[in-house]
């Protein structure tokens, strides 16, 4: 595969899809920045009740070093900055889902494949980097957003524990030593590629409709899925089977439960890896034969779905 | 003279509608190819079939390589415009040349922004906000830039007005054309583009009705323009196509003897369209 033509193709991909990528996580960043300024200049700020619950938070923090429990210290850390990541990885999603189900639709729609089919750059190729746009580059702009808010926050953090520590003789410096900063979002970025692979399946069938459909890629996305859906469930119904198939089948692969999540969790004691965990414990067989068989056939209908 | 594109018993069919019919055409570098035919007769299938865009019957070679087994070797050495609409509104010109720079190992970028200094199009500038003459323009730019030894164009000016139009041929010829390449171009627009022409080939229903150099037409076909007291000895010769106009009648003979004809009027030599309409008119009586 020529890493040269995959650059340049999912440059192109980023360069069509650029209003999107780059307004949605500017918007939401402006969102976390401008709703807490917009809240304090509205309601003004209770300096010394502030001081108190800072100070509160402080004495907290310091027992819980002094206890030896560092690992408490960077789970505090590691669940405020997942507080932070999972509006950006949710909306990162929902832009992400928007790109798969268009992105080999609107070329069809517009008449450019013609050109772009002109160009000695293979379907294969085309399909790959479109895969690897919507699965790795669109997340990966979105965490890196959200690790910009948090290193943007940690800096605030840091000029606001300089002010305590002089003006207030208020420390806050063990908890940024104990906190796992820097592992804390490394096991967020970790993650990255794991949800890519779980998510794989459903990926390739956006990919699918997209390529497929000649209008309304996202009804042909959803409605099949429907009518499969319903079909089973009446005929598991008058033929009294014991469960659906298929209705198990995306339940259960797609469906993270309270008591998986529990189940690993006290497995794994952390919860930071436990949620790498999870997300590596979905996936299974399922990933690989569903995501083979649908990009095969995203690639098959690129090939050969006559266009003129 | 070296084959480029050979075509040999070329078929397809869309359901049970039979689009391609034992097409064969062999053309050769230094020709400018003109397949013509009516709507529907089959010019843009044939011409996805070479490009290897859609599955086919039959055999095509372009350049050694099969359309579909090995397109994208095959498309280094071939360019392609379908018609204006195509760029991307998207795109910017400036990303435009860089991911043909990117992807194409015989793009001359140097090239393709002489060319583009020539129009008032920008670097800058989206092909959404271009008219439909300056997106022709862009796209023939993009495609100069390659050195193609095919380039294949189908109904690249339509839309565009008769000066956008002539200067399209005209860049086509001066910035593009060598005695090494070969163009394949599809148009309704025949008489504009019959001075470029090398060969034509006449297409209908899906099959070749005529195919050879324009230099063997003018020599095969006559045009005579006939008086009223001659028309019934004009009609023993089966003219392919008759046309009568303010008392005048002109008949179009093919492979006749031209003293023959030179009793009967005024003979001249037919136009491409005159000879289209008489091919087709022919076919379908």
């Amino acid at each position: 595969m020529n890493t040269a033509i995959m650059k340049a193709s999912i440059k192109k991909e980023l360069w069509e899809f650029n209003g999107m990528l780059k307004w949605v996580p500017i918007t939401l960043a402006g969102v976390f920045i401008f709703i807490p300024l917009l809240s304090v200049l509205l309601n003004g700020i209770n300096m010394q009740a502030v001081l108190h619950e800072v100070g509160h938070i402080a004495e907290e923090l310091e027992r819980l070093t002094q206890m030896q429990q560092t690992d408490r210290l960077s789970e505090i850390f590691f669940v405020s900055a997942m507080a932070l990541f999972t509006p950006f990885i949710a909306i990162g999603f929902i832009v992400q889902v928007y790109y798969f189900i268009t992105c080999l639709f609107d070329e069809r729609r517009d008449q450019s494949v013609m050109f772009w089919r002109s160009l000695p750059v293979s379907d294969g190729m085309t399909i790959a980097s479109k895969l690897l746009t919507g699965a790795i580059v669109i997340p990966v702009i979105f965490f890196g957003a959200a690790t910009l808010l948090m290193l943007l926050m940690l800096v605030l953090a840091f000029a606001v524990s300089v002010i305590l520590s002089v003006g207030y003789d208020i420390s806050l410096w063990s908890w940024f030593a104990n906190a796992g900063i820097i592992s804390g979002i490394g096991y967020i970025w970790l993650s990255l590629v794991p949800i890519a692979v779980w998510l794989l399946p459903l990926y390739s069938w956006l990919m699918l409709a997209s390529v497929y459909a000649n209008k309304a890629p996202f009804l042909w996305a959803v409605l099949p899925i429907v009518a499969l859906l319903v079909i089973e469930a009446i005929v598991v119904h008058y033929l009294n089977i014991s469960q659906p198939f298929f209705g198990h089948f995306i339940a259960d692969y797609f469906s993270i439960t309270p008591d998986h999540m529990a189940e690993l969790a006290i497995e794994q004691e952390k919860s930071r890896s436990a949620a790498l965990g999870i997300l590596i414990a979905q996936i299974d067989y399922r990933t690989v034969l569903v995501s083979a068989g649908l990009l095969f056939g995203a690639y098959w209908f690129r090939v050969n779905k006559s266009e003129a | 003279m070296e084959s480029l594109i050979s075509i040999s018993n070329l078929n397809k069919s869309y359901g049970s509608k039979k689009v391609l019919s034992g097409v064969n055409l062999s053309l050769s570098a230094g020709q400018i190819v003109g397949l013509v035919g009516p709507n529907g007769a089959g010019k843009t299938t044939c011409l996805q079939s070479i490009l290897g865009l859609t599955d086919f019957e039959g055999d095509i070679s372009v350049l050694g390589h099969h359309p579909r087994k090995d397109r994208v070797n095959m498309l280094n050495d071939v360019a392609y415009i379908s018609d204006v609409a195509i760029l991307p509104k998207w795109l910017k010109v400036s990303q435009a040349l860089s991911y043909m720079q990117d992807i194409h190992p015989n793009f001359d970028l140097e090239k393709a922004e002489e060319f583009l200094a020539k129009t008032n199009i920008a670097h800058n500038d989206k092909v959404k906000a271009l008219s439909k003459g300056m997106v022709a323009q862009l796209h023939l730019a993009l495609i100069l830039a390659i050195d193609a030894k095919v380039l294949i164009l189908d109904e690249p000016t339509l839309g565009l007005d008769i000066l956008t139009r002539r200067q399209f041929y005209t860049h086509l010829l001066e910035d593009f054309y060598t005695e090494e390449k070969c163009i394949v171009v599809t148009t309704h627009q025949i008489e504009e583009i019959e001075h470029i022409l090398t060969d034509v080939a006449f297409i209908q229903q899906g099959k070749i009705v005529l195919a050879q150099s324009t230099d063997d037409i003018k020599a095969r076909f006559n045009l005579v323009a006939v008086t009223s007291e001659q028309i019934p000895q004009a009609d023993e010769l089966q003219p392919l196509f008759k046309n009568s106009m303010m008392g005048l009648t002109t008949m179009l003979f093919d492979n006749q003897d031209k003293e023959t004809l030179q009793g009967l009027g005024k003979v001249s030599v037919p136009s491409l369209a005159d000879v289209f309409v008489g091919v087709m008119n022919k076919e379908t009586c």
